[in-house]
């Protein structure tokens, strides 16, 4: 009787042992690959998009702003125009903290000629100091709700 | 029958994800809710390693609608009457944060995360 358990115990041991080792690895795939996050895809999408969008329009948007004495784009818009592409910034930078192109549009490195052609605006440096519009902390409340 | 069932939801929330960036979230939680239960069980990732590439799949839908949906709006933003070049592009911005905060009021925790 004692011999049989002697003899089950490293077989048993040998088939759980793979298996153990392999629900580990289901574990770690289902911490990282399997994960669907709707809001980084799409804002990984639109943002790109609307920064190119600027880009392409940012000469003629100038131009207009100082088109005589009243000007197609008051000046005004321009200056919000700044201040929303920053929280567009700051919304992708949140939410896409892993994307190709987020440092690119770090706010403290404007070198990307998109986020230039945005600065050649010649906004005085002194706005780009913007205050946090409270993205940040929503946003570390998303990411800590999935990271694993 | 596990993974032919996953396959068919998976089909299924592809389909609704068509929706984004203005998907509704109770469009898609029933889907979520039986996914997440087919997905614990341990069974299905032993035999279907299809389901990698599904899922590849549903996110590729994702950014494919979100990039018609932002090519829509702007379009609409644009044909508006109007010489202030400067205006769409804001109205954009307004929409683009509108999305982002009700997607992620919708989706607190990612999908099948």
């Amino acid at each position: 009787m004692g011999e049989v358990v002697e003899q089950s115990v490293p077989r048993i041991c040998s088939r759980v042992i793979p298996v153990l080792l392999w629900s580990y690895d289901d574990i770690t795939d289902i911490g990282e690959c399997r994960q669907i996050d709707v809001v980084s895809l799409v804002v990984d999408i639109v943002v790109p998009l609307f920064l190119m969008e600027l880009d392409a329009s940012s000469k003629r948007l100038w131009q207009d702003s100082m088109s005589g004495p009243t000007p197609d784009v008051p000046i005004e818009d321009l200056f919000s125009l700044y201040k929303r592409t920053k929280v567009m910034m700051d919304m992708y930078n949140a939410f896409c903290p892993k994307s190709v192109h987020s440092a690119l549009t770090r706010p403290n490195s404007f070198n990307h000629p998109r986020t230039a052609a945005m600065l050649s605006l010649t906004l005085p440096a002194s706005l780009s100091h913007m205050s946090d519009n409270g993205w940040s902390t929503r946003i570390t409340r998303h990411l800590s709700g999935y990271k694993p | 029958m596990f993974g032919s069932l996953y396959s068919v939801f998976l089909g299924a929330i592809y389909q609704a994800l068509e929706a984004v960036p203005q998907v509704k979230a109770s469009d898609i939680k029933p889907y979520l809710q039986i996914l997440g239960s087919i997905q614990d069980n341990r069974l299905l990732q032993r035999f279907e390693v299809d389901i990698q590439a599904r899922i590849e799949d549903v996110k590729e839908q994702v950014k494919i609608s979100a990039d018609a949906g932002y090519h829509k709006t702007f379009k609409e933003l644009e044909s508006r009457p109007g010489v202030n070049r400067a205006l769409p592009l804001l109205l954009m911005t307004d929409e683009i944060e509108k999305w982002a905060k009700s997607l992620n009021k919708a989706f607190p925790e990612s999908v099948l995360g």
